[in-house]
């Protein structure tokens, strides 16, 4: 088992690498420079700007300086705002995103859970019918749309929630739903099916010629082992939350990490993007690796070497 | 007994093999394809999403040769027009239409519309507009509205001193109540009917043209992103997934090391940053999503052809001197067909999902060309006013990715009975 921690660390380690060496690729072949305006500059001037951001090195120079200065945790200026930082953007917007992301991937385990254990229960019955529909719908309508229908309904026809903004735990409604849906229909049509796989084992039967009453079995031996296959989602899980908020940060004008993404996107402040789009996918890896981790010790049937 | 003494001897004698059914084979023979569809044309769910599916790309060819508008045939004049219209009716010929943003339509009684009506006064300072049908005066009173605005403004700077005002209620009222008056001739008209908008039967957009078109055209894009995108996947799955499982071993082990680095990535970011790079559009979006999304079908295939290759026939291929090229091309791939079918079924929806939300952050396809999700996009600035012009571009993505999803589960039970759930 330490052995596969040990492989799995290292894994991670080589994807952030490929990750920066990508980003950075990618962002040495943008066409112009971010220095490239209406406005003439003159040479002069030009170079010292280049000069101070390191731009006249050569291309190997910065590569190490920019793998350098990410290790150190520094994950660049913008172009574009004087004095704004990738960093001070983490400190300042993140949270949000945060708070929603936390409260999203509570909402999608406990809620998606219950909702397929529920129908896994009522196999064929109306409230499995229900739950699947719901489900299907679920991976159908884009975030997007479910977040403006969810505006449109209950902030300006009925006038329940606020509209935009984060301030009170109202605005964080209408987002937390919306990001939810997609992986909330996913985890419970998993926990449904693998509910019903695990139901028809033999160690249920065991359980049940044991005596032991309905609830017992389906607590204690069924749930705990249905539930191993939903671990593995979260991984998918937290990206997904990751990408949604671009959207519904936005929509809901949540002044999170997603929001300032998307706009750096539509004002192509490329050392933002690059900053943010590093800085997200890290977080990322370094999620799955734990859950991975977090898997082993759940899941004592697989052996890892 | 007797019965048995009346046999014809004839029958005891031996009948020739060549007229025994015993072999004979009573159906025709079915090939793995066509027992798959012999099954899932029984699955109903899954024939009417396969209509609907041709139905929408039927009409995405169709419709834009055919319909009176094209999608970049714009009409200032008749922007932000809604389906359903509310008309006035001022005298036996002439009917007005009054847009959100208080501008007198005139249409014909059944629809159709046929322009703005002529202006005499726009008196900004009393907020009202002054037209002239057939020879009199009509006028749009919208005082109301800006009354019940200044009102608004003066209790929300109240509302940050006292906070027993209820804000929130206060706007919701604000948004629902009447924002207009009108008057023909001196005398106060009400709505007289409700008609379908005969011009553009779906309404149009903030520039006046047809969303009905646009959703159509959008439709083409969309529905090319998708299906091409799925299929640059498909092949560079099938050949990654298909090398790395046929020669296994050391081969295998770095192509997946490979696949296992790239699959902890998370890909939409990079779609993005591959689109930023390669400027926004149809073909960077296509180039980012192939060159990304291709992981899962390689697995797919790998897992299928690590199990293929162990089997007799590639062994009797191998016997009889077959080349690599051959059995993997002849023997192997026709094999893998069925689960990677699914997979690519599953692809297409989820790649017009991925350009949807390209194109809703502003990385999609440019003006006036729209998909849409980019549809999505334009409307939401006019949310709350014209909620028909993100209303029906939600629609149209929902209805097709619905129609791929449950077709994949009909094809995926179809093809492979084991996987049923």
């Amino acid at each position: 088992m330490g052995r596969y921690i040990v492989k799995r660390v290292i894994s991670a380690v080589i994807t952030i690498w490929f990750i920066m060496t990508l980003t950075f690729i990618l962002m040495n072949n943008l066409p112009g420079d971010p220095f490239t305006s209406e406005r003439q500059q003159s040479e002069e001037i030009k170079a010292a700007v280049y000069a101070k951001y390191g731009l006249d090195d050569p291309a190997h120079i910065r590569y190490f300086k920019y793998l350098r200065n990410y290790a150190k945790g520094d994950f660049g200026v913008s172009f574009q705002e004087l004095g704004m930082t990738v960093n001070h953007l983490i400190k300042v917007a993140f949270p949000y995103s945060m708070k929603i992301g936390i409260a999203a991937s509570i909402l999608i385990i406990v809620l998606g859970v219950i909702l397929g254990v529920l129908s896994a229960l009522k196999q064929n019955k109306p409230t499995d019918r229900i739950v699947m529909i719901l489900c299907t719908l679920g991976v159908t309508i884009p975030s997007f749309v479910l977040a403006t229908g969810f505006l449109y309904f209950f902030s300006r026809k009925l006038g329940w929630v606020p509209s935009y903004g984060a301030g009170t735990w109202k605005h964080y409604i209408g987002p937390v739903i919306a990001i939810s849906a997609f992986s909330l229909a996913f985890v419970a049509r998993l926990s449904r099916t693998s509910l019903i796989e695990v139901l028809q084992q033999d160690y249920i039967r065991t359980a049940r010629a044991k005596g032991l009453s309905e609830r017992t079995v389906i607590l204690k031996h069924a749930l705990k082992n249905s539930l191993i296959p939903v671990v593995t989602y979260i991984g998918p899980m937290i990206a997904g939350i990751v990408t949604g908020s671009f959207v519904i940060e936005k929509v809901f004008a949540i002044p999170g990490m997603g929001d300032f993404f998307v706009s750096s996107i539509q004002n192509r402040d490329y050392t933002m993007i690059m900053g943010i789009t590093v800085f997200y996918s890290i977080f990322v890896v370094i999620a799955i690796l734990l859950v991975d981790i977090i898997y082993v010790f759940i899941d004592p049937r697989i052996k890892y070497d | 007994m007797d019965n048995l003494n009346n046999i014809d001897p004839q029958m005891w004698n031996k009948i020739d093999k060549s007229k025994k059914d015993a072999e004979k084979v009573e159906r025709p023979n079915l090939t793995y394809w066509q027992d798959a569809w012999r099954r899932i044309k029984q699955n109903k769910v899954a024939m009417v999403s396969l209509v609907v599916i041709v139905l929408v790309i039927l009409s995405a060819i169709i419709m834009p040769m055919v319909w009176k508008f094209k999608y970049s045939d714009q009409n200032l004049e008749l922007a932000n027009i809604p389906r359903k219209l509310e008309i006035y009716k001022l005298t036996e010929q002439d009917y007005i239409y009054i847009t959100k943003d208080y501008k007198a339509i005139k249409v014909t009684s059944d629809g159709n519309l046929l322009g703005m009506a002529d202006v005499i006064n726009n008196d900004m300072t009393n907020r009202k507009r002054v037209y002239d049908v057939a020879g009199k005066e009509f006028v749009i009173d919208y005082s109301l509205y800006f009354n019940a605005k200044v009102e608004f403004n003066n209790l929300s700077k109240k509302a940050k001193k006292d906070p027993t005002i209820d804000l929130l209620a206060a706007e919701h009222e604000l948004n629902n109540a009447k924002k207009y008056e009108v008057f023909y001739d001196g005398q106060l008209v009400e709505v007289s009917d409700k008609v379908s908008n005969k011009t553009y039967i779906l309404g149009s957009d903030s520039l006046g043209r047809d969303l009905f078109i646009r959703i159509f055209d959008g439709a083409r894009i969309s529905l090319t992103i998708g299906f091409v995108a799925a299929f640059i996947n498909f092949v560079i799955g099938i050949l990654y997934g298909g090398i790395s499982g046929y020669f296994g071993g050391r081969v295998d082990n770095i192509m997946m090391r490979i696949v296992d680095v790239i699959s902890t990535i998370p890909m939409m970011l990079y779609v993005i940053l591959l689109t930023v790079v390669f400027e926004p559009g149809m073909k960077s979006i296509i180039i980012a999503m192939s060159i990304t999304y291709w992981v899962r079908m390689a697995r797919i295939v790998r897992g299928q052809v690590l199990s293929l290759r162990e089997q007799e026939f590639v062994l009797a291929a191998q016997t009889l001197g077959a080349s690599t090229k051959r059995i993997l091309l002849r023997h192997i791939i026709p094999n893998v067909m069925g689960p990677v079918m699914v997979a690519l079924n599953m692809q297409i929806p989820a790649a017009i999902f991925n350009e949807a939300f390209l194109s809703f952050i502003g990385l999609g396809v440019s003006a006036p060309r729209a998909s849409w999700g980019s549809l999505c996009n334009d409307a939401l600035q006019g949310l709350y006013t014209y909620p028909y012009q993100l209303f029906y571009p939600a629609l149209a993505i929902s209805i097709t990715i619905l129609a791929f999803n449950l077709f994949g589960d009909g094809l995926r039970d179809a093809l492979d009975p084991r996987l049923r759930k």
